[in-house]
């Protein structure tokens, strides 16, 4: 099944809809930025999610729901330990450990907008999980950085296999009469969980070495020599792609411009080296379609945006609320920039029974049938 | 330079006692059984986050964080390594706080002259009262920083208004998708 297949979009133009929906979570708590990309992705999320029962869906929105619990023990964890701030709305005694002393508004509001920030980036990995076709992804990318490609499709694909998995052994055991009571009687859950996912790891690695991806580098006459650079090249290209991320979090967006250029272009020169011997067939071309475009050039723009405000108005992307609880400071261009998140609903082209035949098709049918 | 003067009736306190009850705006952490860490005072110093995950330290030579000392002779401060929770003040000690990475710098100051520079009454011709006094003092030729105004509401309106409408296009999507699950039965 191709992208095109799975949400209408090329696995590029969704990967720099990820990167603009997750830097500003990444690089902030600003309130108006938070909410803005919450609102945007959730929507995006909605529009691209498969059927609720199916297996996929079922795992994606369980690893939501864990999200939403974290974030909910996370805010409720800061309001008990930090106790900062001008607006105290209860106090412990200070005789209890840790907890112990004012509890205020300040890191109420702190922990919730640190849960608003976590669950925006589940709801974007959820998203991206479900939207992005790892193996278009791979064929896409140069040969030399396919390997990473497989490691975050199967990075990837863990959390929901698990959690498939485990809804199947349960089913399982419950038809024999099987019910898990204490952590004890968790064994006969867990140890066909793990002997699954172990049969899952080897049969995953024959299908990898199959196709070649355990092939060694091309050892052509004459190419062998010019190896080992390019390789050392695309590895210093991820370090420097790695110290822009670092620079960009630590609040450094010029110094991190320099890096990402190198970056690209020691990945570019390492990826453009001699052609491998070995050709992968492709049944069906990716194309870059004009939906993709807008997405990523719309992505593009959010991107820019978030990095120039980074630069020229930090504060309307970061936000503290110690010690005292202000109105946060607002940017409406970066909000207009956030609203552009919205863009994969807005120019996916429509599928087949988004149609108006087959809506009315569809709608004849449920008048019929009964 | 800020300079505050706090009277307390123990015999001794902790640092960050007598910090908390200066009424200097700062910020602290709680580190547990460690003490607190001070992340900024006077809105000089760190952010929360930044104080959780290095108390302030950057990774520079030089970048600053908050140091404390104790004047044991005039002009002779001594930095207190342990920290101020574990700090013990007594009356009569002169304590200071500076935002440097390595040599603070600090002046030569008497108990009289900080009571002085903090605003404290006069009793008899010596300086003191009941309540803690705080004060800060720019040198000569530097500009007082004026308070940042707040946007106007016309701003936060508007911002109101752009979330509105990306959670209006969150729900026309939603919306979307349920009329094609019912069109595909």
């Amino acid at each position: 099944m191709s992208a095109l297949d799975r949400a209408g979009l090329d696995a590029r133009a969704w990967l720099l809809w990820a990167l603009a929906a997750s830097l500003p979570p990444l690089l902030g708590r600003n309130p108006f930025v938070l909410t803005a990309t919450l609102l945007a992705v959730l929507g995006v999320r909605t529009a691209m999610a498969p059927p609720s029962d199916t297996p996929g869906a079922l795992a994606w929105n369980g690893v939501v729901r864990l999200a939403v619990v974290f974030a909910s023990v996370g805010a409720l964890f800061n309001v008990l330990t930090a106790h900062l701030g001008d607006r105290p709305f209860a106090y412990l005694p200070s005789a209890l450990p840790l907890i112990g002393g004012p509890l205020t508004l300040n890191a109420l509001v702190y922990g919730l907008l640190s849960g608003a920030a976590l669950l925006t980036l589940v709801l974007v990995g959820t998203t991206l999980g479900w939207a992005l076709d790892w193996p278009t992804l791979a064929r896409l990318l140069p040969a030399r950085l396919s390997t990473l490609a497989v490691a975050g499709a199967v990075a990837w694909a863990f959390v929901p296999q698990t959690v498939v998995a485990l809804r199947e052994i349960r089913e399982a055991q419950a038809a024999r009469g099987y019910r898990a009571r204490g952590a004890r009687e968790l064994v006969p859950l867990l140890v066909p969980l793990l002997a699954g996912g172990l049969e899952r790891a080897v049969t995953l690695a024959e299908a990898l070495e199959s196709r070649a991806f355990a092939s060694p580098p091309d050892s052509h006459p004459g190419t062998s020599s010019r190896l080992p650079w390019r390789s050392a090249l695309a590895a210093l290209g991820l370090a420097g792609a790695l110290l822009g991320a670092y620079l960009l979090g630590a609040g450094a967006p010029i110094a991190t411009l320099p890096a990402l250029g190198a970056s690209v272009l020691a990945l570019a020169i390492a990826g453009a080296g001699p052609r491998s011997s070995r050709r992968r067939t492709r049944y069906r071309p990716t194309r870059w379609s004009r939906a993709d475009s807008l997405v990523a050039v719309t992505g593009a723009i959010t991107v820019a945006a978030v990095v120039i405000t980074l630069a020229a108005d930090p504060a309307a992307i970061r936000y503290d609320p110690y010690p005292s609880l202000t109105l946060p400071r607002v940017n409406l261009g970066l909000l207009a920039a956030l609203s552009l998140l919205l863009s994969p609903v807005l120019f996916i082209p429509a599928r087949p029974s988004d149609s108006p035949i087959m809506a009315a098709r569809g709608r004849a049918q449920r008048v019929t049938l009964p | 330079m800020t300079y505050a003067f706090v009277p307390f009736q123990e015999e001794t306190i902790s640092g960050i006692d007598l910090l908390k009850r200066s009424g200097i705006s700062q910020v602290t952490i709680s580190f547990g059984g460690l003490g607190e860490g001070v992340c900024s005072l006077e809105g000089e110093g760190c952010s929360a986050t930044a104080c959780r995950r290095s108390v302030c330290q950057g990774s520079g030579v030089n970048a600053p964080f908050w140091q404390y000392f104790r004047q044991s002779a005039p002009g002779e401060w001594r930095p207190l390594t342990l920290g101020a929770s574990a700090t013990k003040v007594r009356d009569g000690d002169v304590d200071a706080w500076s935002w440097t990475g390595r040599e603070a710098g600090l002046p030569a100051l008497s108990l009289a002259e900080v009571a002085r520079l903090a605003g404290a009454p006069l009793n008899d011709g010596v300086p003191g009262g009941d309540r803690p006094v705080v004060q800060t003092a720019y040198p000569p030729g530097f500009v007082r920083p004026t308070e940042e105004k707040g946007q106007g509401t016309v701003v936060y309106v508007v911002a109101g208004t752009l979330l509105a409408l990306i959670g209006g296009g969150s729900i026309y999507a939603a919306r979307r998708r349920q009329l094609r699950g019912e069109a595909e039965g």
